[in-house]
C-alpha cells in the first residue's frame, strides 16, 4: 500500500497528470473550435456573396433536422431490416448452392443473429456532434500514455540502481512489492483515461450540446453498424475501459523491455513492436484478407472508435469471428500475460535467472549493432545522449503518432463557385487600365442585360404567360444579378489596388486569396499543431543539461579540453536540428495540406496584393512572405527550445525541468488555448504559429 | 626541461567563509599527496586547478605560463578524477570513454585503441559493453580513473581515485599511477594514507584552507620523530586516556592494550616511538588541533 502511495501521490507525478491534462485540454478545445471553423468559414463567404445569414441559418437548421429525422425514423430501421432480410435471402440461396460450410454463408448468418439483439431498439436525436468529436479526436490516445509510460520508466530505472538492491533484499521487497507496482501501473493507466477523456466527454457535453447519454448509441450515424446494445453514456464508460487496457498494455510491455533487456536492445524492440502494430492498424483496410492485424491491435483498442463503428466478423478456419470479441480477448490476454511476466521476471526471478537470460540476449544484440552505434564525434554523442539515454526517441516516437494523426485530421476546404474561378482566372495578375475597362464594360453590359430580362418577365407576367417559362427568365435573371454582383467585387478589388498602388508606388495584383488567407491568419488548424510542437520541444530538451546535472558529471566534462564549448555547440546543434525537424514537419504537414485541398496561386505575385500584407512597406513577393513567416516561425519555436534548455540547465533532475517547463510554457499556453484570454500575451502557442498578418 | 605548475597565493572565499587561504606550493614530475581533514579546501583546490571555478586571488602557472590566459590548451593537459562518480548510468564503460577521448578532442583511431588500453588497465575489457549503472563502485572507480587517464595528459589531478577498490585493485592502481608519474605531475588526494606513503615524492598537508606542510614523506617522518608515543595499560586505563587525547588509536598487543597518540610536546607517561613512524601518524600530528609544521 506504502508504494501505491509514493507511486501515485508523488507530487511531481500528480502534477505532471493535471499539466498533460490541461494541455489535452486546451488541444482539444482547439479541435472543437476546427470543427465549427469550416462551417464559419462557409457562413461568411455567404455573407460576402450578399446571401441573408438568418436566413441560411434556419434554411441549414431545418436541413439538418430532416436529415436526422430521416435517418433516425428511415435509414436505421431499413438498415436492420436489411441485414435480417439479406441473411434471408442469402440463406436460401446458400442452401440452393449446397455451400453451408462456406464462411460467407456462416457469417451473413452471424450477422443476423447479432443484429437481431437490437430488435426493439429505439433511437432518438440528440447532440451528435458531441459524441462525434469525442470519438474522432484521437490525439488524446497518444496523451494517454505519456503519464504510466514515465511511470514505468522510473520503475526500470530504481531495479537497475541500489534501490532496487535494497528492496529486493527485504522480505516483501520481490513479488508483492512488484505486484503492488504493477497495479499501480494499472491505477495510473486509468486514472490517466479518467481525466483526459473525462476531461474531452465533459468539455465537449458543455461545449457543443447535451448528446442524451441515456439514448441508443446507434442514434448516432456515424454508429449505424454497432451491433451492441449500448447508451451513449454506455459507449463513453466502455470506450474508457479499452483506452485503459490499452494503455496498461502499452506499459507493462514497456516495463518489461525497460527492466530486463539492455536498453538499446529494449528500445530497439519496444520501437519496432509499436511501429509494426501502429503501420498494421492504419495501413490494412477492414476488408482486406489480413484484416486480423488492424483489429487484433492494440492500437485498435486504443483508439476504441473503430470497435464500436464497424462491424466485421473474421475468418478463423472458415468460421466467423466478430472482430470484437477476438480484439477484447487479444488484448485482454496480451494485460494478463505482461502482468504476469513482469511478475516473474521482475519481482520473482533474481537478475540470475530468467531474467538476465533476457538481459544476456540483449547485451549480444548491443554487442553486434555496437559499432552501428558508436560515434566517436561530439557531434554523435551528444546526439546519443539526447536521443537514446534521455529517451529523446521515445518523445519522437510519441511526437510521430501525433504528426501523423494530425496529417490525417487536417483537411482544409475552400468552396468557390466555378463562375467566380472562371472570373477570378480571367482577370489574376498585375491590374491594368485595360483589365479594369474590360470589366466596367462587362458590367455595364450585365446591367443592360438584367434590365432587358427583367422587363422580359414583367411581360410575361402581364400576358399571363407559361409559369415554367418565367420560372426559367427569372433563374436567368438571378444568374445576371450574382454574376453583376460578382463583377461589381471585382470591380472594387481592383479600384482599391489601383488606388494602393498610385498612393504608395507598390505594385498590387489581384489573385485568388484563399489559401493565403488560411495560411496568414491565425487558425485552430495550425494552432493544434503548435500545440503538439510545444509539447514536443518540451519534452526533448527538458534533460538536455538537467540530465547531466542529474548524474554530477558537469565537473568531469567541464575539465576537457573540448567540455566547455565545443560541448555545448555540438548540443546546440541538436537541438537546432531536431526543432527545424519538427517546425518542418508541424508547418509543412499544414502547407502540404494547404497546396493538395486548396491550392497556392500566383505565389510569386506581391505581397501587397493581400489586404492585410499591404503594411509591408517594401515590395516582396507571397513566396518570400511565406519563406519569412517560416523562419520567423522557426526562430520562435528555438526561442521556446532554449527556454527550455535554460531551464534544463538549473534543474537537478530532468523531471524538475519538465514541470518547470510545463509550468513556464505548457499552463500559460494551455489555459489561454482553452478560452483564459487574460493570458493571450503569454500563450506560447500564438507565438509558435506567428504569421504574416499577425 | 621538467614540466612545473606553480601555485602562488591561491585564495577562495564563498562569502565570508575562506575555503583556501593563500596557498602556495610547486609541483613537478611525479605524485604529491593532498591529505587533509574533510573540509580542508582539497576538492576546492583541484577545481580552481581545472578551471571549474572562479578564484578570489592567486595564480595558478603552467611552466610560467597563466592557466586561464591558456584556455582549452590548459584542458587538454589535464587529466581530472573528481571526487564525486560523476558517470552516466546509461552508458556503457565504452561509450563512456569513447565520449571522454571526443571531449579531450583526441583523434578517432587514437580513441578506440587508447580506450582499449585504458580498459585492460583498470581491469574492465570484459565489462566494457556493460551499462555502467550495473557497476559496483570500484568498477565505477576505475571507469574514472581510465577516464581521467585517457589522452595521456600531462598533469593527473585525482580526487580519491582508490576510494571503494579492493585491495589488490587498489594496488594496481597505484602501480599504475606511481609508472604514470614518472614523467607527468600527479596530484593525488585521498584519505587512504597507505596509498601515497609508497608513491608520494612529496605531501601537501592541509588544514582549515591553510598549507601545513609540503615536504617528502621522509622529511616529514623525521619532523615527526618524538611527537608519537605510546601508553601501554589495561583496557579501561587506555579508555580513560583516550577522553584526554582524542586523536588515538588503540591496539591490542601482547603486553596489553595500547594508545598511540601524537602530540608535541607529549605527555607524561608516553613512550616516544622511534622506528615504525607512518604517514598515518604525521596526519594525526598536523591535521587535527593547531600544531604548526616546522
Amino acid at each position: 500500500m506504502y508504494e501505491l502511495r509514493r507511486l501515485l501521490c508523488d507530487p511531481k507525478r500528480i502534477l505532471l497528470l493535471l499539466m498533460i491534462a490541461l494541455c489535452n485540454l486546451a488541444l482539444f478545445a482547439g479541435y472543437c473550435r476546427t470543427r465549427g471553423q469550416e462551417d464559419e468559414r462557409w457562413r461568411q463567404q455567404m455573407a460576402a456573396w450578399g446571401t441573408d445569414l438568418d436566413e441560411y441559418d434556419a434554411k441549414r437548421a431545418a436541413e439538418k433536422q430532416a436529415a436526422t429525422e430521416k435517418y433516425l425514423n428511415e435509414t436505421y430501421p431499413q438498415y436492420l431490416e436489411y441485414v435480417q432480410s439479406q441473411s434471408g435471402t442469402q440463406s436460401v440461396l446458400g442452401k440452393l448452392a449446397a455451400k453451408k460450410d462456406d464462411f460467407v454463408q456462416r457469417n451473413l448468418e452471424k450477422t443476423a443473429k447479432d443484429y437481431a439483439k437490437l430488435e426493439g431498439i429505439k433511437v432518438r436525436a440528440g447532440c451528435d456532434d458531441t459524441v462525434n468529436a469525442v470519438k474522432d479526436y484521437d490525439v488524446t490516445d497518444y496523451l494517454l500514455l505519456i503519464a504510466p509510460l514515465l511511470l514505468v520508466l522510473s520503475l526500470a530505472a530504481d531495479t537497475e540502481t541500489a534501490v532496487g538492491a535494497l528492496t529486493r533484499t527485504t522480505k516483501r521487497g520481490r513479488l508483492p512489492l512488484c505486484g503492488w507496482q504493477a497495479l499501480a501501473v494499472v491505477i495510473m493507466s486509468a486514472l490517466s483515461v479518467l481525466l483526459l477523456y473525462g476531461t474531452n466527454i465533459a468539455y465537449a457535453c458543455a461545449v457543443l450540446g447535451d448528446p442524451v447519454m441515456t439514448r441508443a448509441v446507434q442514434s448516432v450515424p456515424e454508429f449505424q453498424l454497432c451491433s451492441l446494445r449500448l447508451t451513449v453514456g454506455g459507449y463513453f464508460l466502455a470506450a474508457a475501459l479499452l483506452k485503459t487496457l490499452a494503455v496498461t498494455v502499452f506499459a507493462l510491455f514497456l516495463w518489461l523491455m525497460q527492466a530486463r533487456i539492455h536498453p538499446l536492445a529494449a528500445w530497439s524492440v519496444s520501437a519496432a513492436v509499436i511501429a509494426v502494430c501502429f503501420l498494421t492498424h492504419k495501413l490494412i483496410l477492414p476488408t482486406a484478407k489480413l484484416s486480423h492485424f488492424k483489429f487484433l491491435n492494440v492500437f485498435a483498442a486504443l483508439e476504441a472508435d473503430v470497435f464500436f463503428t464497424q462491424y466485421s466478423n473474421l475468418n478463423w478456419f472458415g468460421f466467423p469471428s466478430n472482430f470484437r470479441t477476438d480484439m477484447l480477448i487479444t488484448v485482454g490476454g496480451l494485460c494478463v500475460i505482461l502482468t504476469v511476466l513482469c511478475l516473474v521476471l521482475i519481482g520473482y526471478c533474481r537478475p540470475g535467472k530468467l531474467g538476465s537470460k533476457m538481459e544476456l540476449l540483449g547485451d549480444r544484440l548491443a554487442q553486434k549493432f555496437a559499432r552501428l552505434t558508436r560515434r566517436r564525434t561530439l557531434f554523435g554523442f551528444e546526439g546519443w545522449k539526447i536521443l537514446i539515454a534521455q529517451r529523446g526517441f521515445l518523445v519522437l516516437l510519441i511526437a510521430g503518432l501525433l504528426g501523423f494523426s494530425l496529417w490525417q485530421q487536417t483537411h482544409l476546404y475552400v468552396w468557390v463557385s466555378q463562375e467566380s474561378k472562371q472570373i477570378y482566372d480571367q482577370y489574376a495578375g498585375e491590374v491594368t487600365e485595360e483589365k479594369r475597362t474590360d470589366v466596367a464594360n462587362r458590367l455595364e453590359t450585365l446591367a443592360n442585360q438584367i434590365e432587358q430580362q427583367q422587363a422580359r418577365i414583367d411581360k410575361l407576367m402581364e400576358r399571363g404567360g407559361d409559369p415554367q417559362a418565367i420560372a426559367n427568365a427569372q433563374y436567368r435573371l438571378q444568374k445576371l444579378q450574382s454574376d453583376f454582383n460578382l463583377y461589381s467585387a471585382l470591380q472594387d478589388a481592383l479600384q482599391k489596388l489601383a488606388d494602393y498602388t498610385a498612393r504608395t508606388g507598390l505594385p498590387a495584383w489581384f489573385i485568388q486569396q484563399n489559401s493565403y488567407q488560411l495560411l496568414f491568419r491565425e487558425n485552430a488548424s495550425i494552432r493544434r499543431g503548435c500545440m503538439i510542437l510545444l509539447l514536443f520541444l518540451i519534452f526533448m530538451f527538458r534533460s538536455l543539461h538537467a540530465y547531466d546535472n542529474q548524474y554530477d558529471t558537469e565537473m568531469l566534462l567541464r575539465a576537457t579540453k573540448r567540455g566547455r564549448g565545443h560541448r555545448r555547440t555540438a548540443a546546440w546543434l541538436w537541438v537546432m536540428l531536431l526543432t527545424a525537424l519538427a517546425a518542418a514537419a508541424i508547418h509543412g504537414i499544414y502547407l502540404v495540406r494547404l497546396q493538395q485541398d486548396v491550392g497556392f496561386s500566383m505565389p510569386e505575385a506581391p505581397a501587397q496584393s493581400m489586404e492585410l500584407l499591404q503594411w509591408i512597406p517594401v515590395s516582396v513577393s507571397l513566396k518570400t512572405v511565406i519563406t519569412v513567416q517560416l523562419v520567423l516561425q522557426y526562430c520562435a519555436a528555438l526561442l521556446i527550445a532554449g527556454g527550455t534548455v535554460q531551464i534544463s540547465r538549473f534543474s537537478r533532475t530532468p523531471e524538475t525541468a519538465l514541470l518547470i517547463a510545463m509550468a513556464v510554457f505548457l499552463l500559460p499556453s494551455a489555459l489561454a488555448e482553452s478560452g483564459v484570454t487574460q493570458l493571450h500575451f503569454l500563450d506560447f502557442v500564438h507565438w509558435l504559429s506567428i504569421t504574416a498578418s499577425s | 626541461m621538467a614540466n612545473k605548475l606553480e601555485i602562488r597565493h591561491l585564495t577562495k572565499k564563498y562569502g565570508s567563509f575562506t575555503a583556501l587561504s593563500d596557498m602556495s606550493f610547486t609541483l613537478e614530475p611525479g605524485v604529491t599527496g593532498l591529505l587533509g581533514a574533510n573540509g580542508a579546501g582539497k576538492s576546492t583546490l583541484m577545481k580552481l586547478m581545472t578551471d571549474h571555478m572562479k578564484r578570489t586571488g592567486g595564480e595558478i602557472l603552467w611552466n610560467g605560463t597563466e592557466i586561464l590566459t591558456m584556455g582549452a590548451k590548459w584542458r587538454e593537459l589535464v587529466g581530472y578524477t573528481p571526487q564525486l562518480q560523476g558517470l552516466y548510468d546509461e552508458f556503457t564503460a565504452r561509450r563512456f570513454l569513447y565520449y571522454m577521448g571526443a571531449l579531450k578532442g583526441m583523434k578517432r583511431r587514437d580513441i578506440k585503441t587508447e580506450t582499449e588500453e585504458m580498459l585492460e588497465a583498470v581491469n574492465l575489457s570484459q565489462h566494457a559493453h556493460r551499462k555502467i549503472g550495473t557497476f559496483s563502485g570500484g568498477m565505477r572507480q576505475r571507469v574514472m580513473l581510465a577516464s581521467s587517464m585517457l589522452g595521456k595528459p600531462q598533469v593527473l589531478i585525482l580526487d580519491e581515485p582508490t576510494a571503494g577498490l579492493d585491495p589488490e585493485e587498489r594496488i594496481r592502481i597505484r602501480n599504475d599511477i606511481a609508472e604514470l608519474a614518472r614523467d607527468r605531475i600527479v596530484l593525488l588526494a585521498t584519505h587512504v594514507v597507505s596509498d601515497i606513503a609508497c608513491i608520494a615524492k612529496k605531501v601537501l598537508l592541509i588544514r582549515g584552507g591553510e598549507r601545513i606542510a609540503f615536504d617528502t614523506p621522509h622529511a616529514l617522518l623525521e619532523n615527526a620523530e618524538g611527537k608519537i608515543g605510546e601508553f601501554v595499560g589495561t583496557y579501561d586505563e587506555i579508555r580513560a586516556k583516550q577522553a584526554e587525547y582524542p586523536a588515538g588509536e588503540i591496539a591490542e598487543r601482547r603486553d596489553g592494550f595500547v594508545l598511540r597518540i601524537a602530540d608535541d610536546p607529549l605527555p607524561e607517561g608516553c613512550v616516544p616511538v622511534t622506528d615504525n613512524l607512518t604517514l598515518e601518524d604525521v596526519c594525526h600530528l598536523y591535521l587535527k588541533g593547531n600544531r604548526q609544521y616546522v
